[in-house]
């Protein structure tokens, strides 16, 4: 294969030849004006960085605007998002039987309403045998009017 | 032999000595007993208005914001009367600065207390010279129906019995 190569460059002499003297570079370029060439880039390359140095230094407070900026946006960015969530609930929670009334707080009407049942002797949801005593009674009632009371939250 | 018995006798007249000097009653200076802080006991009565609107149920907090001040007992309202029994409170209130009362009856309206009336009696301990304060706030007032009313509550110095 390579002989054949060799073969095809001695059939095509001038095209070798041609081809060598394109890339081949030029020797007959005047040292002076080598030396211009060359001045002339240093002195574009310089202007271009000193050009550089300007703008930089032009733009250079109001980077330290828009870098401050940014901080403060991320700080209240990081202040809104709050603490980590908390783990998601179960979809239906759990009521707390003795808040009868549902408000959310379980006080002395809460006890107030399960007498007010107890007397007028309606059905009574079985979760309200508080002390599981088998019977709702008066005890019951007790027992949610002592946690109304109750110094300790969440007690009883 | 003299001496013998003379050395014996005044030997044994020494621990006689150490229980006569024991015996000596205590003088004036060594007596520095601490003077225990004032104390003395008072109450509070807890008044509600409640126009002419009946009250079923009540429930109210108080606490002592100034002075060494020590619950001690909690008294209903008038004996006799449809809240003259003792509310319902924390027995870990007694010998604090903070307490919830609460009371509540299922009688029809016309037995219930309407007007100005005092509703509880907190007895107290107050100990050392400052002042008591005292903050109360009315959480719950109701009628028979469970249904919130308008309540004032006030308290005045009682009558310690």
């Amino acid at each position: 294969m390579a002989d054949e190569h060799d073969r095809q460059g001695d059939d095509l002499p001038e095209l070798g030849r041609a081809l060598r003297r394109l890339y081949q570079p030029s020797a007959d370029v005047p040292a002076d004006t080598d030396a211009a060439i060359r001045a002339a880039l240093r002195l574009g390359f310089a202007e271009s960085r000193r050009k550089r140095l300007v703008f930089a230094r032009r733009l250079a407070p109001f980077a330290a605007v828009a870098a401050a900026a940014a901080v403060v946006l991320l700080a209240i960015w990081l202040a809104t998002l709050g603490p980590p969530s908390a783990p998601p609930q179960p979809a239906v929670a759990r009521t707390d039987p003795a808040d009868l009334d549902q408000n959310g707080t379980v006080d002395i009407l809460d006890a107030f309403h399960l007498a007010r049942h107890l007397e007028a002797g309606e059905a009574i949801d079985a979760a309200l045998d508080l002390n599981r005593d088998g019977a709702i009674d008066s005890l019951d009632v007790d027992r949610i009017a002592l946690r109304a009371v109750s110094l300790t939250p969440g007690a009883g | 032999m003299n001496k013998l018995l003379a050395m014996i006798s005044v030997l044994s007249l020494l621990p006689l000595a150490g229980f006569a000097q024991l015996a000596q009653p205590p003088q004036a200076a060594d007596l520095q007993y601490e003077t225990p802080p004032r104390s003395a006991f008072t109450a509070l009565e807890i008044w509600l208005e409640t126009g002419d609107q009946p009250l079923a149920a009540y429930q109210l907090e108080m606490v002592a914001t100034a002075g060494d001040v020590r619950i001690v007992g909690i008294e209903g309202a008038a004996p006799g009367s449809i809240f003259g029994e003792p509310p319902y409170y924390d027995p870990a209130a007694m010998q604090s600065e903070r307490i919830i009362i609460a009371d509540f009856s299922t009688a029809p309206p016309e037995g219930l207390p309407a007007g100005r009336f005092r509703i509880a009696t907190i007895h107290l301990q107050v100990v050392g010279d400052v002042e008591p304060a005292f903050e109360t706030k009315l959480t719950v007032a109701a009628d028979a129906d469970g249904a919130p009313i308008e309540a004032q509550l006030t308290t005045r110095p009682g009558q310690d019995r």
